[in-house]
């Protein structure tokens, strides 16, 4: 076991590997602060080679208004990176939160910028994982209900349930069947199987 | 050498070819200050369990495990002191995937 320490800051939140063999690290910026709200929070993406070494290092705020945390990264059919994850945008001393689906190419090129549905903070959900295989689905999680969605790229809702304590996740194996896994704090796990 | 955790957080959940690797935090006191991480290699087809204990970069934790042919990087962030004061660094810890069958 080995391990590598990158003084940039922040916090990892996915990792994703791409043709050339290269991973890219998807993370968040300044979350040392998070206790004291700071705002304003850009996206990190580290570049790293198969030999863990650093490679480049990129942050993005695409949008100033917003915080962004994000909470996974995938390369779209064309190669290019789609991240999803929750942006908060700040209005005096309250906040709002919007999901988000943004696609840029490799070198931070935007070409789809997505800022879903407005939510108060009453009704607070989250894109947690996205899934690229013969379909693009999203997983959404929603604090207040208690409940999950699975939405596909037209936003169109292709599975949903609710949620206790649970951790859940979205997987593929392969281009039709799909994996939902929920594991709650007793460490029980839930495996569902569907094929879209 | 027993240990008694107290509190146990999931953080994240990949399949790996037959299994699920599950990344743990847990607290190891009442007052949740002392933090460790695990990952669990959860075979689905046989119910067996293994278990690995991160003892690199503790102070925040880890919050995402991705796993291929070559390696499983564990990633997070780490308290560091850098210049006599304590910072946040990104931490990966990664191991060979040929060890997963020796956890």
């Amino acid at each position: 076991m080995d391990y590598r320490l990158f003084r940039d800051g922040g916090e990892i939140h996915e990792i994703e590997r791409d043709i050339s063999g290269n991973y890219f690290a998807l993370g968040s910026v300044n979350r040392a602060d998070r206790f004291f709200e700071t705002r304003n929070y850009p996206i990190s993406i580290i570049k790293f080679d198969q030999n863990m070494k650093k490679i480049d290092f990129d942050t993005m705020s695409y949008n100033r208004k917003y915080s962004y945390f994000p909470n996974d990264l995938v390369f779209s059919s064309d190669g290019d990176l789609i991240l999803i994850g929750t942006a908060r945008e700040y209005e005096g001393i309250s906040s709002q939160t919007l999901p988000f689906v943004i696609k840029t190419d490799l070198n931070g090129v935007v070409s789809t910028k997505e800022l879903s549905k407005k939510q108060t903070q009453e009704h607070q959900c989250s894109l947690i994982n996205t899934i690229v295989s013969d379909q693009t689905l999203y997983l959404e999680k929603c604090q207040d209900t208690k409940s999950f969605e699975i939405i596909d790229i037209q936003g169109r809702k292709v599975l949903n349930g609710d949620l206790k304590s649970q951790s859940i996740s979205l997987h593929s194996l392969n281009k039709t069947m799909y994996f939902l896994a929920l594991i709650d704090d007793h460490r029980n796990k839930k495996i569902y199987k569907f094929v879209f | 050498m027993c240990r008694e955790y107290f509190a146990i957080l999931t953080k994240d959940v990949k399949f790996y070819e037959n299994s699920l690797l599950v990344a743990y935090q847990f607290y190891a006191d009442s007052l949740n200050t002392k933090l460790y991480s695990k990952i669990e290699s959860f075979n689905f087809e046989t119910g067996v369990s293994n278990w690995h204990h991160i003892d690199s970069c503790i102070g925040i934790g880890f919050r995402n495990i991705y796993a291929d042919k070559d390696r499983i990087i564990v990633g997070g962030s780490s308290l560091i002191l850098h210049y006599n004061q304590v910072s946040m660094a990104i931490c990966l810890v990664y191991f060979n995937s040929i060890r997963l069958g020796n956890f």
